[in-house]
Order: structure tokens, then sequence, then C-alpha cells
């Protein structure tokens, strides 16, 4: 157990079936929860939070010394130090934070949190769908179409960032089942990592909800037929 | 800066503050983008939200272009003009 301040109880940790470490959890202070936005200073405490967390996950659950960040580009994941082998993704969303870490490969991190409002907006549906995927949700009952794109946009977000591109890369070409994802009973934050690893291909992981099957994980050069359809 | 430049900066800010990612109040034109909530969702909203209110096609890449509301105004007044 990674011990983070009295922040443990609302924390979640775990390793993926790929080997990628995670923590998830709360980063805001619980007395401004539901106070509205942050403020940006805030915003900037969340940010040194996410990197303390990265850097308890590769100390603590890779067991090596912290070799340090290098510096940021802009629309860029953080990158390492070091030899280049251990990759790191931070993501947040609303008051949640979720950390990856792989010691091989490239490891993309997404969360959204509820309610997932952002989703409704028309802007952005038709720049991260592609057709088919409009197709699958555009006679959805809202909630269900929230949850759906919310999920969509994790596993296309994580995958962009396992890439290294960030969206420099057009979120409409990474192809997801959107029709499969589809879940009105859940509840609480939509999450994925994606690990990108020569030997295992491209594992997704919903972090909390169970690692994606065997089923589900195939070499980035192929297409599956599991809900994650990747072409790369 | 020229009218439309502030036109489109006030644009901007509004846009910010609708999507509640940030306290309004606590930034102003030249926060950083990145330090007022928007992560890569909204950064993809707003290229939305410029596409349909200037009718101009930007990437995402846009925002690390034009890393501020004030420089992104800028930028997007140049374009308007080129186009």
């Amino acid at each position: 157990m990674i011990a983070v301040d009295d922040r443990e109880a609302s924390m979640h940790e775990g390793v993926t079936a790929s080997g990628a470490h995670w923590l998830m959890g709360a980063w805001i202070e619980r007395e401004r929860e539901g106070a509205g936005a942050p403020s940006a200073l805030a915003l900037l405490r969340r940010r040194r939070m996410g990197r303390t967390w990265a850097r308890m996950l590769v100390t603590a659950g890779l067991g090596v010394d912290w070799p340090g960040f290098s510096a940021d580009q802009p629309g860029r994941k953080p990158r390492l130090l070091g030899d280049g082998r251990i990759d790191v993704s931070i993501a947040h969303s609303g008051a949640m934070l979720l950390v990856a870490v792989v010691a091989d490969g490239l490891v993309g991190a997404d969360i959204e949190a509820e309610p997932f409002d952002v989703f409704d907006r028309p802007a952005l549906i038709r720049r991260m769908c592609s057709d088919r995927e409009l197709a699958s949700v555009e006679r959805l009952p809202r909630a269900a179409r929230r949850r759906a794109l919310a999920r969509a946009w994790t596993i296309k977000e994580a995958t962009l960032k396992a890439r290294g591109t960030g969206l420099a890369d057009d979120p409409r070409t990474v192809p997801t089942a959107l029709d499969r994802l589809i879940d009105d009973a859940d509840v609480g934050p939509e999450r994925a990592i994606v690990h990108l690893t020569g030997s295992a291909g491209c594992a997704v992981s919903l972090p909390g909800r169970g690692d994606t099957s065997p089923a589900r994980r195939g070499r980035t050069s192929h297409a599956t037929s599991g809900p994650f359809d990747w072409s790369g | 800066m020229n009218t439309e430049t502030d036109a489109i900066e006030s644009w901007l800010v509004d846009r910010v503050v609708a999507y509640g990612r940030v306290d309004t109040g606590t930034f102003t034109p030249e926060t950083p983008l990145a330090e007022l909530g928007l992560d890569s969702v909204y950064a993809l909203t707003l290229c939305g939200d410029i596409e349909d209110e200037y009718d101009l096609d930007v990437d995402p890449t846009i925002v690390w272009d034009h890393p501020t509301i004030r420089e992104l105004a800028g930028g997007i007044s140049e374009r308007l003009a080129a186009a």
C-alpha cells in the first residue's frame, strides 16, 4: 500500500494485467468538494500532486530510484529523465486524479469525472467520434449517451497519450466499438489505461473495474474482434 | 490589440467560464490555458466552438502555439484576416 497522507481512504491503487501500476483518487481538498470550480492556484496544486503520485508509483510501485521529470513540452505528456524505459501518464478531471506508470513500454491514462456535461456538446462530439461511432450513440437516451461517450473518450485519450502524440492525432481515428461501451448501470468516473508494449501489443484496462480480458487484447498491428477495435 | 481581437478575447473568456473548469475571477487573459483546467477534452471542445463561432477550422494544437487566451485571440484574429 502506498501511503498518501490523509487521502488514503479515498484512494485506490492497483496493477493491470499488463503490468501498469496505477493510483486513483480525489486530489482536491475535501472541504472544497462540491464548492464549484477550483481556482487557478488550486489547479497548479493539482499538477504538483499528480507529479508527486507519479514519483510514489515509480519508487514504491516499480521500486526504482526517482529519475526526475524532463522539461515539459507543450501538449505532450510528462517524460522522465533516464534511459526512457519508464513511462508515466497523469490524468485529472474534476476532483479525480489518475496516474499510471510502466517499467517497459508506453502508457496512457485518462479519467473523466461525472456528470460528463461536456459530452452533451455537439462541438466536441463531432470532433471525437467517427461516423460509425456517431451512429452508435445518436439514438441513446441522454445519460447513457454521455457515459458511453465519456468511456470512449477515455480510451481514445489514453491511446493518444500512450502514443505520445496527444491531440496532434485526430481522436476520430482511434476506433472504439462505442455501441459495446454502453453501461447504463455504471456509476462513478470513467477511466482507462492503455499500455503499449512490443511483446503484448495493446492492453486496455479500466482500473477499478477489472482489466480487460485477454480477448480484448491484441497486437497493435492487427484489429481485434473485441470491444476495443484497435488499428494502431 | 485591435477591436476584433478584443472581441475574440472576450468571447474566449466567456467560453472558459462556460466550461466551468476554473473559478471566475481567478484568472486573466494572460494566464496559461493549461492552468485554467482546459485539458484535452476541453481543448477539443474549444476548437469545435471556434469552428462554430468563426467558421474557422482549427486543430487542437492551436492551444499549444497560442498558450494564453490573449495569444489565442491574436492567433484566431490572424487566421480570420488570412482567410
